[in-house]
């Protein structure tokens, strides 16, 4: 089983400078066999979070138990777990048999002939055991891939750790090993944390996704559930693409008013909203902005500066009050630079952050149209 | 060609030439530091100016080599000096002087590449050599008398009946002395004449070794040191006629007896490697050995001590006719080369002047040597040296009784022979083998 | 490794003349680039190592009029001379030294250093700065050192009361004096090569061998050995052609004795050209010794570049 479950994880490095708080407090409980994506930009402490897993980083704070047995301080050979590194560290001395068979001659006392039984039935499953004689020197970058992907499924581990596995590969090799990771994790059905910078990568592999920033964690959920209603304004500005828009806006007399327009709120949100005032920051996905032809009730008109025609869509950048911001429309749709668009915000698709905090006050209302195929998470809120 | 057959070529090459240039690297480093192992470069611009390109001052340059040795260096350029002031035809001279491990060949090599000096200072072991290859000239040509030099400095610089040498000085070696350490032992300090018996010497060296703190009776450098007692005891290195080595006879196996058990077993007797820092006349100055194998030359660095210092001659043994004990006889000659673009008339008139009384009756009080012309033993120069320096008094009369080297051009192989040989001894080796070895080794070259 | 080192060193080669040629299948620019170097090494190489061997076939000295022809005489002279045999084992055992002992231990220092412990820097320095000091100098402060009367080596072992010993003044110890010397002052070139070689293996290497289960000692076995053996067969050839280069300190130290204990080939090849003049004959001393390192460049050279490469 491959229960991984994380108790406040804080994780501090000490340099000549001072500390650098790598992760804060971070906890998460993971079900067994679930894809779970670590994603944030570079420097969130999603890799560190990931090390701190595999033992590789001690902790200075906190407890991770696997299996609800405490690994916290276990050294890396105790914990039973597989990574897959970024640029695959596989061995450049041994071939690609050996390197899948190391780990389960370091690990275990299995006789040699099991072993190399067991690294040939991985290799038959992966496709790659024409491979096994040759070096790493000598494979292509997706065929180390396999390898390193190989190597870690061999020991049939509890839980797979992946750092970055696909970053070192070009688009088209990746989307394909996207894939094909995906395929194999159902297929093992072995809990696996792996960690990104891409959202896509992030929104199309993971059960859930993991939003980091700072050492912080920002918010747990199901892809849709991020994409939808984003804990806060981080995470809606990092997840999808284009990113979202936003503007900075005041909140009064049931009002947003922005310098260069006003969005009035419908009765049911002003109550949802209470007694707040003051300063909010209005959110809005490219493509939830409508086009509007007749002006009417929250519209804004604003002059095309770029368009990017990306064949089944079209992003049309358009500026209002000095600021950039994106719309996506139908590919079919021609618009000209420099003409004047207006357009509508629908007031079901706005979200509202707090000014300050950036917490989220009002998500856009998709619950109702989120299929509910997927498993039902209970960890949403992102805080326990 | 085919591009086949041409790339294996090239990477051949490469392999070739990365190949030698490591081992050249291996072979040919100098490894740094004690530099000047390579030919005559840098005797070249100091001989260039004996070809005559002296100029408008009517005279030529003149050069003159010689080994790095401080001590004598001033008296060398203060020479220098008079010599071109009492010639017209030479307008200046001066030295070049190189460290002793690379003279030889040196001087070698600058007589083969055209670039001798006109004068270059030798070696006792060394003049038979550059006579033998008809490259020194015959002081004889240059005027001078063979029979107005002392005995030994005559045969040291003449081979096969050709004087290719002045000696500037020659030098005879005794035992030095501390005679607080000998009045602290309770022995009386014999005279400065007084020549001990081995027996003799050798109850001082116990009564000194058990009355001193450092257990030490004598020091002596292990290869030339062991030559000594042989000639004291009547031995040598080779027979008269120059047919057999006999440095393994009666008269050196006694020595080494006599030696062998003081050095290894009672190690009352420092023998110093030819390597070593450390020589005899150190371990004397520092007060680690109260007598040590003394040379004549040392005496200006002994004035300059604090120790009570005085000479005895050598220690006579028992296998010698006359009780009279011998020691090598050496010093510094000069040569004038007849070949390699030297200026023979500069060479001719330097000999002349070195042999000249005036210069050989200061030789002493300059740089502690005796002279090598007979005549300027009675100068008035020489006897007040005499006067103010007594202790030269067992100088003056052991020069009488030292031996000449062999006269063979390669004594200096025999010498690394037997000294080579000697390091055996004092490592305890077999007598008689050692000595055969060192027999065999000097026979090989005669 | 299915692909054989021959084939990848041709593709290297290969791609040599295309520098900056108009027509890629000249041949003219890469002996254009290649001749300099030729007539350097001719120079200053090649024909002076003709000249040696053709001097080593006659009995030469300096200053003679005329020097016989002796064939091979000199080299039959070789194989029954007791002092070049002892020059020849002298220097094999210095060699063989520095393999077995100077090489590990400079590996041994390498890893302690890449550990990045506190003073790091300062003991690299410090085990560094020998190599940069002259042997000159260093063998005079190790004569001193190894003095059996004041010597601070024999001081300090009577501290612990072991009796000092005649260092260099010994058949017995000379060489081995002159080893431990020569150790102490290349170790750090080694370390150093080492240090580059091991901070070379990137860490994820470790990383996967950890998460793979290896403890600290199957690291070093299994990752990074292994990953050292290009590094550790330059060290172990460099440091081979440098030992037969043993001459300095034996200049310096003992001047080849006690009873020849600590001559080298190189001593040996001096003293008999320079300071006996036997040209011929040190010639052949010579051209024997650069045989014996030539073949070793060359081992060095056929085994390089193959095998490891990442």
């Amino acid at each position: 089983m491959g229960e991984l479950r994380i108790q406040n994880l804080t994780k501090v490095f000490n340099d000549d400078t001072g500390q650098i708080v790598a992760v804060d407090d971070f906890s998460l409980n993971t079900e067994d066999g679930e894809f779970v994506v670590f994603v944030g930009p570079s420097g969130c402490g999603k890799s560190t979070t990931l090390r701190c897993i595999a033992g590789l980083e001690t902790v200075t704070e906190g407890r991770i138990f696997l299996d609800n047995e405490d690994i916290t301080t276990q050294p890396p050979t105790g914990r039973d777990i597989a990574m897959v590194f970024q640029n695959y560290a596989l061995y450049p001395h041994m071939t690609a048999g050996e390197n899948m068979a190391f780990g389960l001659k370091m690990s275990t006392n299995m006789p040699r002939a099991e072993i190399e039984q067991q690294v040939n039935e991985t290799a038959t499953m992966m496709g790659i055991e024409e491979l096994l004689d040759k070096r790493p020197g000598e494979l292509s970058g997706g065929q180390q891939q396999r390898v390193a992907l190989g190597r870690a499924i061999v020991r049939e581990p509890e839980v797979f750790l992946m750092d970055e596995p696909l970053s070192n590969l070009d688009a088209k090799l990746r989307t394909q090993m996207r894939t094909e990771l995906q395929n194999l994790q159902h297929e093992l059905d072995i809990t696996t944390i792996y960690v990104t910078h891409d959202q896509t990568e992030a929104m199309t592999m993971g059960d859930r996704i993991v939003i980091l920033d700072g050492g912080e964690l920002q918010q747990v959920g199901t892809p849709l559930k991020c994409y939808h209603e984003p804990a806060n304004q981080f995470v809606a500005g990092f997840i999808g693409s284009p990113s979202m828009n936003f503007f900075s806006m005041s909140y009064e007399n049931s009002v947003l008013q922005h310098d260069a327009f006003r969005y009035e709120l419908s009765q049911s949100v002003r109550q949802n909203l209470g007694t707040l005032t003051g300063d909010v920051v209005l959110g809005i996905r490219p493509e939830a902005i409508e086009r509007a032809d007749n002006g009417g009730e929250r519209t804004v008109v604003a002059p095309v500066s770029v368009v990017e025609p990306m064949g089944d869509v079209t992003h049309v950048y358009f500026d209002v009050d000095d600021e950039t911001y994106t719309m996506s429309q139908e590919g079919d749709l021609v618009t000209e630079v420099g003409s004047q668009m207006e357009l509508r915000f629908p007031e079901e698709k706005i979200h509202l952050f707090d000014a300050t905090t950036g917490d989220a006050i009002k998500t856009g209302s998709v619950s109702t149209r989120v299929e509910t195929t997927q498993p039902t998470d209970g960890s949403d809120t992102g805080r326990p | 060609m085919t591009s086949e057959r041409d790339r294996l070529t090239r990477r051949q090459w490469i392999t070739l030439m990365s190949a030698a240039g490591i081992s050249g690297l291996a072979g040919c480093g100098s490894d740094g530091g004690d530099g000047g192992e390579d030919g005559g470069s840098d005797g070249e611009d100091g001989s260039g100016g004996s070809d005559g390109d002296g100029g408008d001052s009517g005279g030529e340059s003149a050069t003159f080599w010689a080994w790095n040795d401080p001590g004598l260096t001033p008296t060398r350029e203060e020479q220098a000096e008079e010599f071109a002031s009492m010639h017209d035809q030479v307008s200046e001279a001066g030295w070049e002087n190189f460290p002793f491990e690379n003279y030889l060949s040196q001087v070698t090599n600058s007589v083969s590449a055209n670039t001798a000096p006109d004068s270059a200072a030798l070696s006792v072991l060394w003049t038979p050599r550059f006579i033998d290859q008809g490259v020194a000239m015959d002081v004889e040509d240059a005027g001078l008398n063979p029979d107005d030099f002392v005995a030994a400095g005559r045969q040291n610089s003449s081979y096969d009946g050709t004087m290719g040498a002045v000696p500037w000085y020659v030098d005879c070696r005794m035992l030095g002395i501390n005679r607080a350490d000998f009045e602290e032992a309770g022995i009386e300090v014999p005279d400065r004449t007084y020549r001990p018996t081995w027996d003799e010497f050798a109850g001082w060296i116990d009564t000194l070794s058990s009355e001193l703190d450092h257990g030490n009776g004598f020091s002596l450098p292990a290869g030339e040191g062991f030559d000594a007692f042989v000639l004291s005891n009547g031995g040598g290195y080779i027979n008269d006629d120059a047919t057999e080595g006999i440095i393994n006879n009666d008269a050196a196996v006694g020595a080494a007896e006599f030696l062998q058990p003081k050095v290894v077993d009672e190690e009352t007797v420092i023998a110093r490697p030819t390597g070593a820092t450390d020589t005899g006349i150190d371990d004397f100055l520092t007060g680690n050995a109260p007598m040590y194998y003394a040379g004549s030359w040392q005496v200006p660095r002994l004035q300059d001590s604090d120790v009570d210092w005085q000479f005895i001659p050598f220690p006579s043994g028992p296998n010698i006719a006359d009780d009279i004990s011998h020691t090598w006889s050496a010093g510094v000659f000069y040569m004038a080369p007849t070949a390699g673009d030297a200026n023979e008339e500069i060479g001719q008139l330097w000999l002349e002047y070195v042999a000249s009384e005036e210069v050989q009756a200061r030789v002493t009080d300059e740089v502690g040597g005796f002279p090598g012309l007979k005549s300027a033993y009675e100068t008035d120069t020489f006897q007040q040296t005499l006067e103010d320096e007594p202790r030269l008094e067992t100088v003056e009369q052991e020069i009488e009784n030292t031996k000449p080297f062999p006269s063979h051009p390669e004594v200096a192989s025999m010498w690394n022979s037997v000294h080579t040989q000697a390091e055996a001894l004092w490592q305890g080796d077999d007598i008689q083998t050692v000595l055969d070895q060192a027999a065999q080794e000097i026979e090989d070259v005669l | 490794m299915a692909q054989p080192p021959e084939t990848r060193r041709e593709q290297i080669t290969d791609a040599l003349p295309s520098f900056g040629i108009a027509d890629p299948d000249s041949n003219i620019a890469w002996y254009m680039l290649i001749f300099p170097k030729i007539a350097l090494m001719a120079a200053v190489l090649i024909l002076p190592f003709l000249g040696s061997v053709y001097i080593s076939l006659h009995e030469w000295a300096p200053l003679a009029t005329s020097h016989p022809f002796v064939g091979l005489e000199n080299y039959a002279r070789l194989l029954s001379d007791s002092v070049f045999h002892s020059a020849l084992i002298n220097t094999a055992t210095y060699s063989l030294a520095l393999i077995l002992i100077d090489v590990p231990i400079a590996l041994g220092l390498a890893i302690l250093l890449d550990m990045n412990l506190r003073g790091t820097r300062i003991y690299s320095a410090s085990i560094f700065l020998p190599v940069v000091t002259s042997w000159v100098v260093v063998s005079l402060i190790w004569t001193w050192l190894y003095n059996p009367d004041y010597g601070m080596i024999n001081a300090f072992l009577n501290v612990f009361g072991i009796a000092g010993l005649d260092w260099l003044n010994s058949r017995d110890t000379s060489l081995a004096a002159i080893i431990i010397m020569s150790i102490w002052k290349h170790v750090g070139f080694n370390m150093v090569i080492f240090l580059a070689g091991l901070k070379g293996i990137p860490d994820s290497y470790y990383e996967a061998a950890t998460v793979d289960g290896a403890g600290r000692w199957e690291r070093f076995r299994y990752v990074t050995l292994p990953l050292l053996k290009p590094t550790s067969f330059f060290v172990i050839v460099v440091t081979l052609i440098f030992s037969f280069r043993l001459f300095t300190q034996v200049f310096v130290m003992t001047g080849g004795g006690p009873v020849n204990s600590s001559i080298s080939i190189v001593y040996y090849f001096w003293q008999q050209g320079f300071q006996e003049f036997n040209m011929g004959y040190a010639s052949a001393i010579a051209v024997v010794l650069f045989v014996i390192v030539f073949a070793f460049s060359i081992i060095q050279q056929r085994s390089w570049g193959g095998d490891v490469d990442y």
